[in-house]
């Protein structure tokens, strides 16, 4: 991934004007203050889909990627069986890697070596079926994505937050 | 003039690509030119040009030598030196001519008691012709690493075991192998006979049977009883930059060296050359294993660039922990930042991901409603998609940009003009008109009024600018 490419990441989408309901309350709602459980379901269904798209970004933004299309094929695997109720996250954010793995061995250093592989192997996706060296070579490439993809979403988060305050400030 | 060598079967054959070893053979000439006379140069020359005929008229014969490339040129220097022997005799027997040539020879200790004995000299009793062949193959087959462990006087020359000599075939023509193969490039897809490793795609299947076959041919071709190692135990010679200046072709640039290069500088090749270092085991296994490995430092070294504090941690598991942890991180983040975009905009939602399938997002740009139907444009590259979906990104670059110079990736020096900000987009057009589509109408009067306040924002977040590169980063705290 060149990091001169200007990968001009920019993720929005229409706004769900069409949800009425929401829209009443979420024009009255601050940061953060969520009175009703069902902002509050909402919010977190939304920033799961906002995650979905953001991961569908990520996914096209480095096609022909091994662990692009892995991802692909992840994301829409999840969204068929679960729609946009479940919980479950494409990217698997659990805190220990290792511990999913099973005990970790410190007494050999090549097994030690081994477990990390497998740790990465699981974060990165499709990294299970690689051997090493393709495996380094999709962490690379799966890092710089991420990277552009934080960046680009904090761009975002940036962005909404300014016209929110914009608008507010409007609005008094 | 030639008649002398067109008697004499050649012990290797010559097949079609010789022509393109022709110009190594000028070059060897020229280089032989050195030290001849003028007029003997000349006269080698063309008979060294004759050899391209030759090759025509010479049925293909594999005798030892299969239908690599370097074993062209190799089968061409030594018709060579028989052609140069068929002058040679005419030569005066000249001190200073020995002399030189035995200067030449001693690059080249080992390889000349093969051609030597493959030449069945004529006229052996002769120590200046001796020794001219033997430069003339030195010079030659100065084109890499050629081992000169020990000096042949002159006066020895035709005394050379066969045996040393095997070690030195091998390298012999993996040095040849290069110019031929820097020249062929792409055409020959058999593996030439050094150890080459298939670089763009590994095929271990393959690669036994052919070392298989080259071995076995060497075995033959040299009669030695050792184990013939294509890769030539590797003796960084001081010698060797007096080598590489006989060559023009560049010096042995496919050649792996001791430091393990692992980019070859021809990417069409297929294959790595690689070079046993001294003192390690050179079977095929260990080297694969030892390619591998050092593709596997190289990555990791790619990785450590990559993460960052990582350079000065050293070792495999400590930096594979690293690694680690900052995917982890990353991951964390943007599933954090997720949960802050729906925090900041109660709007913003996917209504439709169930549907998004990858090639959908190329109608995406096509006809939008300003309906429920959501279509998601996420994050998009712009090489890649721009063009389809220029529509949604004029508006969504438009809007985002005028509120927030800083997201001005294409200019790094921030501009302070909102026209600028839109010519720098990058020809996309004014989309005010179709703020309406995506934005709700009092988001758009914000629009709207926030081009107003255009300047002012930009001066704010221009501070902000600091530090970001602008061409990889997005960074933007307000």
């Amino acid at each position: 991934m060149p990091p001169t490419s200007v990968c001009v990441c920019l993720s929005l989408s229409l706004p769900a004007a069409r949800q009425d309901n929401l829209h009443s309350m979420d024009n009255h709602s601050t940061h953060g203050v969520f009175s009703s459980k069902h902002v509050n379901a909402s919010l977190a269904e939304r920033s799961h889909r906002i995650k979905m798209a953001a991961e569908m970004g990520l996914v096209r933004s480095s096609r022909g990627r091994h662990w692009s299309r892995a991802l692909g094929r992840r994301l829409l695997q999840r969204e068929g069986i679960t729609g946009c109720g479940c919980k479950n996250a494409a990217l698997s954010t659990s805190s220990n890697v290792f511990e999913d793995l099973g005990v970790r061995e410190i007494e050999d250093d090549a097994a030690e070596i081994e477990t990390r592989v497998r740790a990465l192997q699981r974060l990165v996706p499709g990294g299970e079926e690689l051997g090493l060296e393709r495996l380094f070579e999709e962490t690379a490439d799966y890092i710089e994505a991420l990277q552009g993809q934080v960046s680009a979403m904090r761009a975002m988060s940036c962005l909404l937050d300014g016209l929110e305050r914009e608008k507010r400030m409007m609005g008094k | 003039m030639n008649s002398g060598s067109s008697d004499r079967s050649p012990k290797c054959f010559l097949n079609q690509n010789w022509d393109r070893s022709v110009d190594h053979i000028s070059q060897f000439g020229s280089a032989l030119g050195s030290f001849m006379s003028p007029q003997s140069s000349f006269e080698l020359e063309r008979g060294l040009q004759r050899i391209g005929h030759l090759s025509e008229e010479v049925p293909p014969q594999s005798h030892f030598m299969d239908s690599s490339g370097n074993s062209q040129a190799l089968g061409g220097l030594v018709i060579a030196g028989n052609l140069a022997l068929a002058h040679l005799d005419q030569f005066p027997a000249d001190p200073g001519f020995a002399e030189r040539a035995a200067r030449f020879s001693s690059f080249d200790g080992q390889s000349y008691g093969w051609f030597s004995g493959h030449f069945e000299l004529p006229g052996s009793g002769k120590p200046s012709t001796a020794a001219i062949i033997q430069s003339l193959t030195a010079s030659g087959l100065q084109i890499g690493h050629l081992e000169s462990n020990r000096q042949i006087p002159v006066s020895n020359g035709l005394q050379l075991k066969m045996n040393s000599a095997g070690p030195a075939i091998s390298r012999e023509e993996m040095s040849l192998s290069d110019p031929i193969s820097a020249s062929n490039g792409k055409k020959r897809k058999a593996p030439s006979k050094s150890k080459e490793k298939d670089a763009a795609s590994p095929k271990p299947s393959t690669d036994p049977p052919k070392v298989a076959d080259e071995e076995d041919s060497d075995t033959k071709r040299c009669r030695s009883s050792g184990k013939i190692h294509e890769i030539g135990i590797d003796n960084v010679k001081p010698k060797l930059e007096q080598n590489d200046g006989a060559r023009s072709n560049g010096n042995a640039e496919q050649k792996q060296r001791k430091a393990g290069n692992d980019k070859p500088s021809e990417p069409p090749k297929d294959y790595i050359h690689v070079r046993a270092r001294r003192g390690q085991a050179t079977d095929s296994h260990s080297l694969a294993e030892r390619v591998r490995r050092e593709k596997i430092s190289q990555r990791m070294k790619l990785l450590q660039d990559l993460v960052p504090g990582c350079s000065k941690v050293t070792g495999k598991a400590v930096m594979l922990d690293e690694i680690i942890n900052y995917v982890q991180s990353l991951q964390r983040q943007v599933e954090f930042l997720s949960m802050k975009l729906a925090t900041v905009n109660p709007q913003l939602d996917f209504d439709n991901l169930a549907n998004l399938r990858a090639k959908d997002m190329i109608q995406i740009g096509g006809p939008v409603p300003n309906s429920a139907y959501s279509p998601e444009m996420s994050m998009v590259s712009s090489y890649a998609d721009v063009p389809q979906q220029k529509d949604i990104l004029h508006s969504i670059a438009t809007n985002g940009m005028d509120f927030h110079c800083s997201m001005n990736l294409l200019d790094s020096t921030g501009h302070q003009d909102l026209n600028a900000h839109q010519a720098c987009l990058g020809g996309f057009g004014d989309s005010s008109s179709q703020l309406g589509f995506f934005w709700e109408d009092d988001l758009q009067n914000i629009v709207q009024m926030g081009i107003g306040q255009d300047q002012e924002i930009v001066a704010s977040s221009h501070n902000f600018h600091g530090g970001t590169s602008p061409a990889a980063q997005m960074k933007i705290e307000l």
